[in-house]
């Protein structure tokens, strides 16, 4: 999955809701920041010297500049694999969500059967293969104290 | 009129299409806050020269396509799409560990469908109703500005103290915009940049320090599950009424209907508000889990569509949560637009569109959501989000604002512009994170600096 091999876990840090190894970002935000201004300020240099309407040259040239930003960031993701392991959900889990239900029932005083729902939500649990999996563990939440 | 709508429809139409395409893209991957991305780009076709109608359904489509999109993430893998995906987070969770994230998501997003239509619709009434006020609104903004801002500052988790760091955050951007004269500059655009990439440049600050990064380490790779999905559907374009249930339709129906009329509360808010409504009526927790996250992220598109429709169409200021940050551009974007000030007359959408046009282009703007994000995030949302968590890493996407803001402020004002960006958006992450000033507030605190001080002191 990630062979990135000078990648080891000892500098990793949350930053903005994620985790990033600390060094690449570094790298990545000064990646970013020179190829997105380089692209700008080159593009504001060769529009300057063309004839027109200087907001309108300058747009293009922030346009430019944003091309610029997504260039930087293709750059970075090519260069900077993500600092995240994929987990894919076991095959068979319904012991797990069977206890995890008789939890969350245990904690609602106000939970009503799955039985007494309209029928058109429980013809959705029984294609889920849930609606068994429900009415077992209204089961055992009402046995244990 | 016929002919009016005729000439701009088939820019309105490609730009549609094209901010359809730009933000369903932009969603899916997390933490793409709404102002960030749609600031820049909405304000690059407005300078380049797109007419009026084909800006506000760029705006537009783009909005209800990445209100639908950002569900894949917060639902596949439990981090939010978006700023307007986290209260999702904790229903989504749920789904999650019962292992049914897919449903969850197909719920998120027809709800989505259905509430923007008719947010679309609601919104134009509300706005015709107050319209006739519009005049007396405009000679009172000034003070009006003031009262939202702290009625919004109030409502944030922070309370009265929102409310009063409204008066240190309001001198800070007094005296930027000093700063900004001194030199001879005039700054914008980089004023809302730097409020809504704020919590990112605070994070990088304290990341900096070394005591910060050990508060900060984490000793393993993000831990992201993804769950197999479900196909409950034949074909391409499943139909959202029949993927909710008469409940879910009832309550997407009653909430956009409610939201659309509170426009100038914090969609964020209103979003939490009525989940917690909708959870109270229903008592088994499958129905409700699904119930919640479905009428949640109906609210999520009708608050955006409201909060942007009713100040443009009934006022030309922005006098919402939305319209200050968000869609800002559509009523002040230099040259091009400029809102009503004591000294100068307003022109912006507002002048620019009438009421029908707004029906007719929200509406499309609607449809065009409907065909390019609907059906992709209903057929291929898993591989979508594998995709984005195994190839874009943080990095990346940290580089690419990075590079944006830096673009963003020296396109404006140069040096002055980077000094401000920074300056402004390190106070306001810091308010965000310890403080609970956010980001709506700061918004709403920008206005009352620029215009409600002027006119008052």
């Amino acid at each position: 999955m990630n062979t990135n091999m000078e990648r080891s876990n000892d500098h990793l840090v949350e930053v903005w809701g994620d985790t990033v190894d600390f060094r690449s970002m570094l790298l990545a935000i000064v990646i970013g920041s020179v190829v997105s201004t380089g692209t700008f300020l080159l593009a504001k240099f060769f529009l300057s010297s063309l004839s027109g309407d200087t907001t309108l040259l300058n747009g293009y040239a922030m346009l430019i500049g944003l091309g610029g930003c997504l260039l930087s960031g293709f750059i970075c993701a090519v260069m900077f694999k993500p600092a995240r392991t994929v987990i894919s959900s076991q095959e068979d889990n319904s012991e797990n969500v069977k206890a995890f239900i008789v939890d969350l029932i245990k904690d609602d005083p106000n939970y009503t059967s799955v039985d007494d729902l309209p029928s058109e939500v429980k013809k959705e649990l029984d294609l889920l293969q849930l609606m068994t999996v429900f009415q077992e563990a209204e089961v055992i939440a009402k046995k244990k104290p | 009129m016929l002919h009016e709508i005729l000439i701009q429809f088939w820019p309105a139409l490609m730009y549609g299409v094209a901010g359809a395409i730009i933000f369903s893209l932009i969603g899916m991957v997390s933490g793409t806050d709404e102002t960030a991305t749609m600031v820049p780009l909405t304000l690059m076709v407005i300078i380049i020269g797109a007419p009026p109608a084909a800006v506000f359904t760029f705006w537009m489509a783009g909005a209800v396509s990445k209100h639908m999109t950002h569900a894949i993430p917060t639902a596949l893998l439990g981090i939010p799409g978006d700023t307007m995906a986290t209260p999702m987070l904790e229903e989504a969770d749920l789904l999650r560990k019962l292992g049914i994230p897919h449903i969850a998501l197909k719920k998120m997003i027809s709800s989505s469908i259905i509430s923007a239509f008719i947010a679309v619709v609601a919104a134009v009434g509300f706005a015709l109703v107050l319209a006739p006020f519009g005049d007396i609104i405009t000679k009172f903004a000034p003070w009006i500005f003031l009262v939202a801002a702290i009625l919004i500052a109030y409502f944030s988790k922070g309370k009265w103290a929102s409310v009063l760091l409204l008066i240190p955050f309001v001198t800070f951007i007094l005296a930027l915009k000093a700063f900004n004269g001194q030199y001879d500059t005039s700054l914008g655009v980089t004023f809302f940049l730097a409020i809504a990439i704020g919590p990112l440049i605070a994070d990088l600050f304290t990341v900096m320090s070394p005591s910060g990064r050990k508060a900060q380490a984490r000793d393993k790779y993000n831990e992201v599950q993804v769950a197999p999905d479900l196909k409950l559907w034949q074909g391409y374009f499943p139909n959202p009424f029949k993927i909710l249930n008469k409940t879910q339709i009832k309550f997407t129906a009653i909430t956009s209907l409610i939201s659309s009329a509170t426009f100038v509360f914090s969609p964020v808010a209103m979003t939490v508000i009525l989940g917690e409504f909708v959870g109270s009526r229903i008592k088994n927790t499958y129905h409700r889990l699904t119930t919640v996250l479905s009428s949640k992220n109906g609210v999520t598109e009708s608050t955006y569509i409201a909060e942007a429709l009713i100040p443009l169409i009934a006022f030309g200021l922005p006098l919402s949560p939305v319209a200050a940050g968000p869609a800002a551009p559509l009523f002040n974007a230099p040259p091009v637009f400029n809102v009503e000030t004591a000294e100068v007359a307003g022109n912006n959408l507002h002048h620019l569109l009438s009421p029908m046009d707004f029906l007719f282009y929200g509406l499309l703007s609607v449809i065009l959501a409907a065909i390019i994000a609907y059906p992709f995030s209903m057929n291929y949302a898993r591989n979508a989000a594998l995709f984005v968590v195994r190839k874009i890493s943080h990095e990346a996407i940290i580089a690419t604002f990075i590079g944006l803001i830096l673009v963003i402020s020296i396109w404006e004002g140069g040096l002055v512009g980077v000094f401000t960006v920074l300056g402004l958006g390190l106070l306001g992450g810091l308010l965000s994170k310890h403080f609970s000033f956010n980001t709506g507030c700061q918004f709403m605190g920008y206005y009352v600096a620029v215009l409600s001080i002027p006119a008052i002191i």
